[in-house]
């Protein structure tokens, strides 16, 4: 069970002791009392049938309720003394991509609407409010992880920005009210940084998203339409692995808005390169080549008959990548036997080392690409696929389920399969657990299983043995405090391993065996 | 509040002892109602079911019926049997409607005289032990989250949190909830 779906439902209709306790947090705000006392009077009124008293009201024009010292607006101020600063402070609005004022003060964010009250202010507007994002850096939040953030994938980012782009925007005059947990992306903005805050909302009448950003004089509060809704929807179910999550102190809340790109400074002024094909290149003219585009090289000696000696066998990265001036590549380098002069046991030794540690690298990078296409059908699907997630519904036995569209099981299974092996029958594990067919129509588990807080890394760590088919790896994965979310201290770090195994496909491609994902799904 | 105090306060303005009134057992009134109506009122509901507790309250002072009684427990009775109203009316079942005016009204507490219904009250009381062990704000957190399931906005400007300390420790106090309910055997 997750944080959502906890419930203190136990709680119901309790007897009057449990009631009485219960009560001593009672959180209606003197705005809802005074609601109350004035809806009290009026039915005792309309009861008692009186018509002349000096005391009848009407509901807007009751006496204000004898509000405590302690104001809201200042109890919003007393707020920020008390944390240090406002977590939402600074949160910005660039049209035009100007600089703008980051000194005003921000309000305390606000949460997702349930029932929308607020009147437009002013005509539908087309094109995102907060300009096109489609070639900047995104970070994104959770209540999960925060206040750690994630990098958004720039394909994902071009996602987002295109529904955004798309999207019809109404401004709405009055600050919706927000209930619920929502989504905050910070924008870096060439250096000056904003903020916005995305949630959906589901009421009788209306459905759609809000967004809420400052322009750098108000905070300013849209509604979106159904694209603006689908870039949220994808906000919420946005994938990532947990050793992505980038971790800030509770400190940073004091200018989370500047301290989430903290690690931007000095990359600031730093131009990316594509990684040149340096394969079969001398590996002395590799190296300056690689220098001279501001790259640091690393050479690794590796055993490869095919490629002369002094000559490279390949880069990593691969080439194409897009790397940041000042990173690190290792270009592998065909050994010269003769130059070597080492006995040949060593040699031998060293390349079957290079080779398993080869062998291992491709795992890991091929673990880490099962999960997340293990993610993709499970957890992350609405991301993916034509997910109705605004619509979802309870079935009779309390699952909640959202229709899939586009899309059969058949084909969801066969397009999983791509990935994973049906050597193994729990590679079907996870279609069958989050899809299932209702009155005909394919459904979709709804709910977000959560994140494991624990869950520090999760490594392919040995080759256990190899037949023509299959190979074998070990995994182990590491759980620690390392987010600092254990109060206690009491958390103690542990390790456990799992079996991996890759299937051979008969033209050398490699198809996910035996896995088990790490995270929860 | 007796009725003598009331009195006394109604003859200076009925508004004004009503207010005293409200004042004096909203909390109470408020938790029963949702208590009862939390699985299927809205808001809007749950506010006009809580008005309507006290008009009756209003209209019972007015009869005189209060005189030298302990008044709470005739609001805790309102309060259930119009909630229970209110429930019955938006789940559409049919039951008889009972007036509460009837002197014979029976009293609407959680029946208590059932093993089954005092093993809810040891598991509720237990339950309610952990969350206050928790310490403030958390114990506020917990309950303001997931009983009465205010936002974090809401529960950041009862106890002068911002929205996202709230949601970090919401966090961390149902982790450390869950620990101390797994360890007394609880499940939710």
């Amino acid at each position: 069970m997750n944080d959502k779906e906890f419930d203190l439902t136990m709680l119901e209709n309790a007897d009057n002791e449990t009631i009485k306790q219960i009560a001593e947090n009672c959180p209606a705000s003197d705005e809802e009392m005074e609601r109350m006392f004035a809806m009290s009077r009026k039915i005792y009124n309309e009861r008692t049938r009186e018509s002349n008293n000096k005391d009848n009201i009407e509901v807007s024009g009751v006496e204000q309720y004898r509000k405590p010292v302690w104001q809201k607006f200042t109890a919003v101020a007393a707020a920020l003394v008390l944390t240090g600063g406002v977590v939402a402070g600074g949160m910005y609005f660039m049209k035009n991509k100007n600089n703008f004022n980051t000194n005003d003060p921000v309000p305390v964010v606000t949460d997702p609407a349930t029932s929308p009250s607020t009147q437009p202010a002013s005509p539908v507007e087309e094109g995102c409010p907060f300009g096109d994002i489609s070639n900047d850096k995104v970070r994104v939040t959770y209540a999960a992880i925060s206040p750690g953030v994630v990098d958004v994938k720039q394909d994902f980012v071009k996602q987002l920005a295109e529904n955004f782009n798309k999207g019809k925007w109404t401004e709405l005059s009055d600050a919706p009210q927000f209930m619920g947990e929502y989504s905050t992306i910070f924008i870096y903005n060439n250096g000056n940084p904003y903020q916005v805050d995305c949630c959906l909302y589901n009421t009788e009448n209306d459905k759609g998203a809000y967004i809420k950003f400052n322009d750098g004089k108000d905070l300013k509060y849209y509604k979106g339409d159904e694209f603006v809704v689908k870039a949220v929807q994808g906000l919420y179910s946005y994938d990532f692995d947990m050793n992505e999550v980038i971790k800030l102190d509770e400190s940073d809340y004091d200018d989370l808005i500047h301290k989430v790109w903290a690690d931007q400074k000095t990359q600031a002024n730093t131009e990316e390169v594509t990684l040149p094909d340096v394969k079969n290149m001398k590996d002395e003219l590799a190296k300056a080549h690689l220098k001279d585009m501001g790259l640091n090289v690393e050479i690794v000696k590796s055993a490869d008959i095919t490629v002369n000696p002094g000559y490279v066998i390949k880069s990593e990265p691969d080439a194409g990548t897009k790397l940041a001036a000042g990173s690190t590549v290792k270009i592998y380098v065909s050994t010269d036997d003769t130059s070597e002069a080492a006995n040949t046991d060593n040699n031998t030794a060293s390349a079957v080392n290079t080779e398993n540690s080869e062998l291992i690298a491709k795992a890991q990078n091929f673990y880490e690409e099962a999960i997340k296409a293990d993610c993709k059908f499970g957890r992350s699907a609405p991301q993916y696929f034509n997910i109705d997630t605004m619509n979802c519904f309870s079935t009779a036995e309390g699952r909640t389920l959202s229709y899939v569209y586009d899309i059969t099981l058949e084909e969801l299974r066969a397009q999983y399969h791509e990935t994973f092996s049906d050597r193994y029958a729990e590679n079907d594990a996870t279609i069958d657990k989050w899809y299932s067919v209702n009155d005909g129509k394919l459904c979709w588990l709804t709910g977000n299983p959560g994140v494991d807080l624990y869950l520090e890394s999760a490594k392919v760590t040995e080759v256990q043995r190899q037949t023509d088919e299959e190979i074998f790896f070990t995994v182990e994965r590491h759980y620690s405090d390392f987010r600092h979310v254990d109060i206690d201290g009491s958390f103690e770090p542990y390790t456990e391993t799992d079996d991996f195994s890759v299937v051979i496909q008969p033209d050398g491609s490699w198809k996910v065996g035996k896995f088990h994902n790490p995270q929860p799904n | 509040m007796t009725h003598e105090e009331y009195k006394k306060a109604s003859d200076r303005s009925k508004e004004e002892a009503q207010r005293i009134v409200f004042k004096e057992y909203f909390n109470y009134v408020y938790t029963i109602v949702f208590s009862r109506l939390r699985s299927c009122a809205s808001r809007e509901d749950i506010e006009e079911c809580v008005g309507d507790v006290f008009a009756d309250v209003y209209i019972h002072y007015d009869n005189s019926k209060a005189v030298g009684e302990d008044i709470s427990g005739f609001i805790g009775t309102v309060a259930r049997n119009k909630a229970a109203d209110m429930y019955r009316k938006l789940t559409r079942k049919r039951f008889t409607f009972v007036s509460v005016d009837d002197e014979d009204v029976p009293e609407q507490e959680a029946p208590e005289n059932t093993e089954a219904d005092y093993e809810k009250k040891e598991l509720r009381t237990s339950l309610m032990n952990c969350i206050s062990l928790l310490g403030e704000p958390d114990s506020t957190i917990i309950m303001q989250k997931y009983f009465f399931m205010r936002s974090s906005q809401e529960i950041a400007d009862k106890v002068s949190l911002t929205p996202e300390a709230v949601r970090m420790r919401c966090s961390r106090a149902l982790k450390k909830l869950r620990e101390k309910l797994t360890a007394m055997n609880i499940s939710l």
